[in-house]
């Protein structure tokens, strides 16, 4: 799940990250992500692992890395 | 849907005598026609925004279409989109589409376009909130029973999972009084501050759920105003080719003048233009496209219509001459009606940095 999370968000931010995106790499809180762009990541996380964040679950916390990206998906589609 | 019948309207109805008043009859007809229940019946964006084109090409008072549009995609949206709304919400949810307004409380007066920096707060206490601030340019301010108003609920959080939308009934705040206007007069825009505690079944949507519903929101109120503009453009358009072919100059309709006719021929290329970029952003609207398509073409719709509709209505008055420039008659007040274009709903400022930024 890490890895096509990764792959997603270094195909959209690499480049203007000038690097390649890790685990913890910081998107909101540095940045690098605002939040409008923040609900595009949203649409693809929802598209790529099939399921829906409810409006008060679009939040920093769940978005600002890799790895809270993950840790929110799992909860959300468990296994 | 509703287009047809909406273009059969008789005069009486669709002109209005007194700009500065709210126009009930009409408000309520509409209702009464469903215009307010597009959501209910799940009605295709596509034929809801060639609805919005109709009643912009019909309805001579800006305020009217202008009140219509804010309530319906700017507040009545999220009412719409709660899965699981609590009784008031579901009661509040009916009225507005029975005709009752609903107003959109979002901008404050330190806050300006930068809607995110709100200082009113929603303290969450149990099964209650309590809420405190006061919010500005609400329009339909006054004449509303109840007002969605947008607080912070963990400012540590911002926007993103700290803000909420809340139902207040007008018993709830002290209105500020009423700002004279330069157009859009019939729509009355007013100041309101509360403190107040609620039962936090208010909450629309879930407590810190307001900033993805909002951006939503606002992409179909973006779109939704963009199609009032494409109908308002062709009402002065089909008014001003009316007058330049009966008015003589120099022994033929000034309309054979060349100066005239390529301000017409101008006209036209921004209606079409318009038309062309609102059917675009409609087609957008719902589950057809991501957020960021979605926004950019709601952004280019509004930056696009609402910036044309200055320049056809200044044409307007331009190809008018004198009687243009009298005061509540024709292009002097589709004039004052337009230049709020570029202001609400997010400033043409505003939709040029969203569009570069979703690039």
């Amino acid at each position: 799940m890490k890895k096509q999370i990764l792959e997603l968000l270094n195909a959209k931010y690499a480049e203007a990250y000038g690097g390649a995106i890790t685990d913890s790499t910081p998107l909101l809180s540095s940045g690098l992500v605002d939040s409008v762009a923040a609900l595009d990541l949203v649409d693809a996380l929802e598209q790529m692992f099939g399921f829906e964040f409810e409006p008060h679950e679009v939040e920093e916390k769940n978005l600002d890395s890799a790895e809270r990206m993950a840790a929110f998906v799992q909860t959300k589609i468990g296994g | 849907m509703l287009a047809q019948a909406i273009l059969s309207l008789p005069d009486a109805v669709v002109n209005d005598a007194d700009e500065s008043v709210f126009h009930v009859g009409a408000w309520s007809l509409l209702a009464e026609m469903g215009c307010l229940r597009y959501f209910e019946f799940g009605a295709e964006s596509e034929t809801v925004m060639a609805d919005m084109v109709a009643l912009g090409r019909q309805f001579e008072d800006g305020g009217l279409t202008f009140a219509l549009g804010a309530q319906l995609f700017g507040a009545m949206t999220l009412l719409e989109w709660d899965l699981q709304p609590s009784s008031t919400v579901a009661k509040v949810r009916e009225l507005s589409r029975s005709g009752m307004h609903l107003a959109h409380a979002i901008s404050e007066p330190e806050s300006g376009s930068d809607v995110f920096s709100m200082r009113s707060v929603g303290v969450v206490e149990g099964d209650w909130i309590h809420v405190f601030g006061t919010k500005t340019y609400v329009s339909g301010g006054s004449e509303a029973e109840w007002a969605l108003v947008y607080v912070m609920t963990d400012s540590s959080k911002g926007a993103m999972g700290g803000m909420s939308a809340i139902l207040l009934h007008k018993d709830e705040w002290t209105l500020l009084g009423s700002m004279k206007k330069m157009g859009l007069r019939s729509c009355s825009m007013s100041s309101l501050a509360f403190d107040v505690r609620v039962p936090r079944e208010r909450v629309v949507g879930k407590v810190g759920g307001g900033y993805r519903s909002f951006m939503k929101a606002m992409d179909w109120e973006r779109t939704g105003l963009s199609a009032v503009h494409v109908g308002t453009m062709e009402r002065v358009f089909a008014k001003t080719v009316a007058f330049a072919n009966l008015r003589h100059q120099g022994g033929c309709a000034i309309a054979k003048h060349q100066a005239v006719a390529f301000m017409i021929a101008e006209m036209k290329i921004a209606i079409e233009t318009s038309r062309f970029l609102v059917e675009k952003a409609a087609a957008t609207l719902g589950h057809k496209a991501s957020s960021k398509e979605r926004t950019k073409a709601a952004a280019m719709a509004k930056l696009h219509t609402s910036e044309h509709l200055v320049e056809v209505c200044k044409k307007a008055m331009q190809i008018h001459g004198g009687s243009g420039y009298v005061h509540g008659v024709g292009p002097e007040r589709w004039m004052r009606d337009a230049l709020a274009a570029t202001i609400y709903s997010g400033t043409s400022e505003i939709q040029r940095k969203l569009i570069a930024g979703l690039l």
